[in-house]
């Protein structure tokens, strides 16, 4: 039986996140420093997020300049 | 293991079948398997394409849905075990969450610092775990161990053998003779020194520390029959110090003046995550950027290498001392043996032959990892985590922090990694093929 004290921790969490998610990060993404990073990584193929060789966008051009198949 | 393979299979005959048909070697089966895509502003910007709606990710999400949850539903023997009924709601808000927890690895900000996907698709279920609970009715699809090993198969098809040279000797060196060093050195320590209680998460974060991040560490937990809190814990820990080193070691590097291609070396072998070591490996430059991710590479294919030890090591040493140490026949290891990782091998070395011996191989087995599998592991991987955050409690993860003995072993092993790896990178980099790795 789920109580009124942890229905209202998972509401405030969800709107923290949706808060954080919708308004704060857009707003520092939008930021002139953080954009030119962000398009320097994107111009790269980089892809920060990726677990393993093969999310790496670059990581084809890279393998093709090594001569590697 | 049947779900995996019946994947390979059919993204295989996909890609076949329509180079027969066209000339062209993609995969048909692309457009109906995506996951969202990177968004800025707003969270429809990853779903929604500004071309064509065939090419919005939107479709392949639903694809994918499709795709994971008929297969899912066949290998759970829903009609039979569980009621369609009670398996569809249940499936459909555990994809819900897994591709929220896509979404929000996926705003441009958070992705380029590393806080990958099961970060919070296991946020996302402890969230719901330990404020509301975690709803009955979501049960039949709360499959964690089903999850992982499909994953695993389907990343053993990734695993190309033939990419192993791609820095010659010199990259064979840093990523294969000090991983395993780094990888068993830590593990005595935690087993003699420190004397952590629990073999499994001391393995599990020796993994992950040092071959390459998560991916080594769902291995090695599946491998080892890790606790999903010890897999959350050791993820947890890798994640964090994954971030401080990116930005960290690129600094030590300019401000000591260090080669930057013994640099980019030491980070490609030090730094957990596959995407991390490509960002601070840009800051050396485009050399840097090669070398790194390179070294990566070859080190995220040592993975099968490492799961198969572990398993060896576990079944014949680890539950025998369990078994009053008995001597454990032939036929008990193969029992005990994790299947998981026969299918991880076998998958690894059928993509390898077909990478190395076809005309076009290059181009068919990246039009299949390309065109679903890799998207589809991802997936079982996110769905996964998102599991293991619903059945774990936060009262559960506590004890594993008791003495603070994970983070002491994960810091000492590091450390070991840092000075071994850049040893290892002088030597190979600097003196014995100094002129050698120009590309």
């Amino acid at each position: 039986m789920r109580t009124n004290r942890q229905v209202a921790a998972f509401m405030i969490i969800g709107f923290a996140m949706i808060f954080i998610w919708l308004r704060v990060l857009p707003r520092i993404s939008h930021q002139p420093r953080v954009m030119e990073r962000l398009q320097r990584l994107d111009a790269k193929g980089i892809d920060a997020s990726a677990m393993f060789y093969t999310e790496l966008p670059c990581m084809d051009e890279i393998l093709e300049r090594r001569g590697v198949r | 293991m049947a779900m995996a393979a019946i994947i390979l299979v059919v993204s295989t005959l996909a890609v076949f079948i329509a180079a027969d048909q066209s000339g062209d070697i993609v995969s048909p089966l692309k457009i109906f398997v995506s996951k969202p895509g990177s968004w800025t502003s707003s969270p429809f910007e990853g779903f929604i394409s500004k071309g064509s709606w065939m090419d919005s990710p939107i479709v392949g999400v639903i694809g994918s849905f499709l795709i994971i949850g008929a297969l899912s539903a066949v290998a759970l023997g829903v009609g039979k075990k569980i009621s369609l009924r009670s398996y569809v709601p249940a499936f459909t808000l555990v994809f819900a969450l897994a591709t929220l927890a896509y979404v929000m690895a996926g705003q441009s900000l958070v992705k380029s610092y590393n806080l990958e996907y099961a970060l919070w698709a296991l946020g996302l279920g402890l969230i719901i775990s330990n404020t509301i609970g975690t709803p009955t009715w979501l049960r039949p699809s709360v499959h964690t161990e089903l999850f992982i090993k499909t994953g695993l198969v389907l990343l053993g098809a990734e695993v190309l053998m033939s990419r192993l040279l791609a820095l010659g000797l010199p990259g064979v060196f840093v990523a294969w003779v000090v991983t395993p060093i780094v990888l068993i050195s830590t593990y005595v320590f935690g087993q003699r020194v420190l004397k952590l209680p629990s073999r499994s998460l001391n393995m599990v974060i020796s993994a992950d520390m040092s071959v390459c991040g998560v991916s080594a560490a769902i291995a090695a937990a599946a491998a080892c029959k890790a606790k999903k809190e010890e897999l959350s814990l050791a993820i947890g820990m890798s994640l964090s110090f994954t971030v401080l080193m990116m930005i960290v070691l690129p600094a030590v590097i300019v401000a000591t003046g260090l080669n930057p291609t013994i640099g980019a070396a030491w980070m490609g072998g030090t730094i957990d995550s596959t995407g991390a070591v490509a960002v601070a490996g840009a800051t050396l430059g485009d050399d840097g950027l090669e070398i790194a991710a390179t070294v990566k590479m070859i080190q995220n294919i040592l993975i099968g290498v490492s799961a198969f030890g572990i398993a060896v090591y576990w079944v014949t040493s680890v539950e025998r001392d369990g078994d009053n140490q008995n001597r454990v026949g032939v036929f008990e290891i193969w029992r005990r043996f994790p299947k998981f990782v026969i299918g991880f091998v076998m998958a690894s070395i059928t993509f390898s032959i077909l990478h190395a011996v076809l005309a076009n191989g290059p181009e068919v087995t990246s039009a299949i990892i390309k065109g679903s599998t890799k998207t589809l592991r991802g997936y079982f991987f996110c769905l996964a985590f998102v599991c293991i955050g619903l059945e774990t409690n936060f009262r559960d993860l506590l004890p594993q922090l008791r003495g603070g003995k994970p983070l002491i072993l994960y810091l000492c092993g590091q450390s070991l990694n840092l000075i071994l790896t850049l040893l290892m990178a002088y030597l190979m980099f600097g003196v014995v093929f100094k002129d050698w790795i120009a590309p």
